[in-house]
């Protein structure tokens, strides 16, 4: 098994970053990429390719992206491309060479943006990626216990999410045993309708048992305090000075 | 009651009887509606609600998929100790020394999700003993693992004894034997034998119940199941390679009893998977009566077979135990059963005033029952069981045992890290390890292969 869902299994740098940093550089460079001029997006690409290298992640996993794209591509090309006069009909304008030009660019941004999420996301546990920004939420704690809870929620949410989908499958194979699997989309569609009952009693049931074994363990409603230990290596540090000289670059080129 | 910290007790009792309402009630989950529980802290009493209640006991239970909350094995082991307020480098060094201590060392930053059941649940007793606490509840915490894996965790629990006051609910008569104190729950009251080895010695009659048996004895006359041995195989799988967790090579004639053990993760699932079509295999092939398993006629193929799923019980998805049982051949729920249907049900030993009950409202054991009637309407010809008797009473298990050993010309795949429970009723053996089977051998040769099996950590 190399990938579950949209991660991708490997034992690279970037899969043993520390999400704080993951979450937080990606945070910082999508906002400064939608600034930044072709230098900084160029800057970006190459950037980009490198990590996808190290990663270790092949190449067909930024495949989803193209059908996106080549959409947005078509939208901005003509939204910003194609130029017609105040009064005149829309078949009457003309391309323009600069608004071209600024619809490669917004599309690079945006295949960019994608890339680095996509990316972020392959080297990344959905578990980690709920961790890292439960843990920007902990600051907020201080102003108000809403934060807090919301942060709980988060925890539980993300905690509970894949838990959720084991029982999912089992439900699901629990029904196929059953035999009589129907030929017709209707009949299938009814069928999948069944199971919803059963699956909203076991999520009560595994929800109860989530929040016990948490209470059990001292986790407070109100008293959030994030359960990332991560320890800091030096490859973070590192991570961390290159996430920052990055950025500083995209913001003197913006 | 009483427990005093260092006590061991163990509380057995019949499926239903109260016992994990015991421990929701020790561990402060449920408030009790009479009568008090109080803590004796330095000779003073403390009512159990004015006492933090997660530092002075902690609670294990028996699925160790579903008490992991950390991403890591690090932040599982340090979740509680954050919540009591120790600093983050305290935390590091108390997880580091922790995962030494259970053998998960190099795993610190490893999701638990990638770790087999017995090391889960090693990590979540290791976590909620980093809490120190004086009482400890062992909620057949050690149901689900395999003899190599339980006996890590008794080392752990036996290192925290003298700290520790533990409270072990099982139905296993031998694993009670162990503890100080035996306490047994009937119909909701608690009754005290005292010592558990003398209990056993002195008054058999009242605790047989609970003594796990060995069914050879009794299911010899049920031996005579037929195998066709001049018949093709019902099942061949040829080189078969399920995604790396599985490679096998490997036949098995109708009408044959084969038993399916090994450690926990080892692959026996994914065999009964295999069978099943739930995974098709990335190389090789498996044949299913002469017929090679493909994607489009898994359905087909299907009908043969019935299957009875890990902790089946848990998963019953009609209505109704007739629902359930006869899903899919009621249109409406009808006001009664079918004299046929009727008769059905009592063939599993199931009363037919049951039959428009709830399934979450029946016993482990009748649930059990419902699951193993259901997989059978259909009359297989395969019958695939994974770990059916598990989380059973003595008495429950029995009763399926013999409903499955009394079946008839039917090939069955019966997986159990316990072997004692198809003794004397398997044709066949197979000893899974690490996705191979490893070990193929007739029922009868078995004992001259016990130290492998005990090395495997198989029950034996």
């Amino acid at each position: 098994m190399n990938s579950h869902e949209l991660y991708w299994f490997s034992d690279s740098v970037l899969h043993r970053l520390d999400p704080r940093l993951k979450v937080g550089g990606l945070a910082i460079l999508s906002l400064l990429l939608t600034l930044t001029r072709w230098q900084g997006l160029f800057l970006t690409s190459l950037a980009l390719m490198g990590l996808v290298i190290i990663s270790n992640t092949p190449l067909r996993l930024f495949r989803g992206m193209t059908f996106v794209l080549l959409w947005l591509g078509l939208f901005y090309g003509f939204a910003s491309g194609w130029v017609w006069g105040q009064s005149a009909s829309f078949w009457q304008g003309h391309w323009s060479k600069v608004g071209l030009l600024q619809a490669v660019l917004m599309l690079w941004r945006i295949t960019l943006i994608f890339g680095l999420t996509r990316l972020f996301a392959a080297v990344t546990l959905p578990m980690e990626q709920g961790l890292g920004i439960v843990y920007y939420f902990a600051p907020l704690t201080r102003l108000s216990t809403k934060a807090a809870e919301f942060a709980l929620l988060l925890t539980l949410t993300l905690r509970f999410i894949p838990l959720l989908g084991e029982e999912a499958v089992l439900i699901w194979k629990a029904r196929m045993i059953k035999g009589n699997w129907p030929t017709t989309w209707l009949r299938r569609s009814w069928e999948i309708c069944q199971l919803v009952v059963p699956i909203i009693l076991i999520s009560l049931k595994r929800a109860e048992e989530l929040g016990e074994t948490m209470l059990a363990r001292g986790y407070g409603s109100g008293s959030f305090r994030t359960f990332l230990i991560h320890e800091r290596t030096a490859l973070d540090r590192w991570g961390g000075i290159a996430v920052g000289l990055w950025g500083l670059l995209l913001l003197i080129w913006h | 009651m009483n427990w005093r910290q260092g006590e061991i007790l163990a509380l057995m009792g019949l499926n239903g009887a109260g016992k994990s309402t015991l421990a929701r009630l020790l561990a402060g989950l449920i408030a009790p509606n009479k009568g008090e529980i109080r803590l004796r802290q330095n000779e003073i009493f403390l009512p159990w609600e004015s006492v933090e209640r997660w530092r002075e006991i902690g609670f294990i239970g028996q699925h160790p998929r579903r008490q992991t909350i950390g991403a890591t094995v690090a932040e599982e082991l340090g979740f509680g100790l954050i919540n009591l307020g120790m600093d983050q480098e305290t935390v590091r060094n108390h997880v580091s020394q922790l995962t030494n201590e259970i053998g998960l060392q190099g795993k610190e930053n490893q999701s638990p999700a990638t770790l087999s059941g017995g090391q889960r649940q090693r990590l979540v007793t290791a976590a909620i003993l980093a809490l120190q606490p004086s009482f400890l509840i062992l909620d057949e915490a050690l149901s689900m693992l395999d003899a190599k894996a339980q006996e890590r965790i008794l080392e752990i629990l036996r290192q925290a004894r003298s700290t520790t006051g533990q409270l072990w609910i099982t139905h296993d008569s031998e694993l009670a034997r162990q503890a100080d104190r035996l306490l047994v729950l009937d119909d909701g009251f608690l009754v005290d034998w005292g010592n558990p080895r003398d209990a056993f010695k002195n008054h058999y009659a009242e605790l047989s119940m609970f003594e796990t048996k060995l069914q050879s004895q009794g299911s010899l006359e049920l031996k005579a199941r037929p195998v066709k041995e001049d018949q093709n195989p019902i099942l061949v799988w040829e080189e078969a390679d399920f995604i790396s967790r599985l490679k096998i090579d490997r036949a098995i004639r109708p009408g044959e009893f084969l038993a399916i053990v090994g450690p926990s993760g080892a692959g026996k699932t994914t065999i009964l998977e295999s069978v099943y079509g739930f995974t098709l295999p990335s190389k090789g092939r498996l044949s299913v009566n002469g017929k090679v398993m493909n994607k489009h006629n898994i359905s087909d193929l299907r009908r043969k077979m019935g299957f009875v799923l890990q902790e089946a019980g848990e998963y019953l998805i009609g209505r109704s135990v007739s629902g359930e049982i006869f899903y899919g051949q009621q249109k409406s729920a009808p006001k009664s059963l079918s004299p046929e249907q009727e008769l059905y049900l009592n063939r599993y030993g199931i009363p037919a005033h049951l039959a428009r009950v709830a399934p979450e409202r029946l016993s482990g054991g009748e649930r059990q029952k419902a699951a193993l009637a259901a997989a059978m309407r259909t009359l297989p010809e395969i019958l695939l069981l994974d770990e059916p008797l598990l989380g059973l009473d003595a008495k429950s298990r029995e009763s399926i045992q013999r409903l499955i050993f009394s079946l008839q010309d039917i090939t069955i795949l019966f997986v159990t890290h316990d072997l004692r429970d198809v003794l004397g009723a398997a044709d066949r053996i197979w000893l899974v390890e690490n996705g191979e089977v490893v070990l193929d051998c007739l029922a009868e040769e078995w004992s001259s292969y016990q130290d492998k099996f005990i090395r495997s950590g198989v029950r034996c």
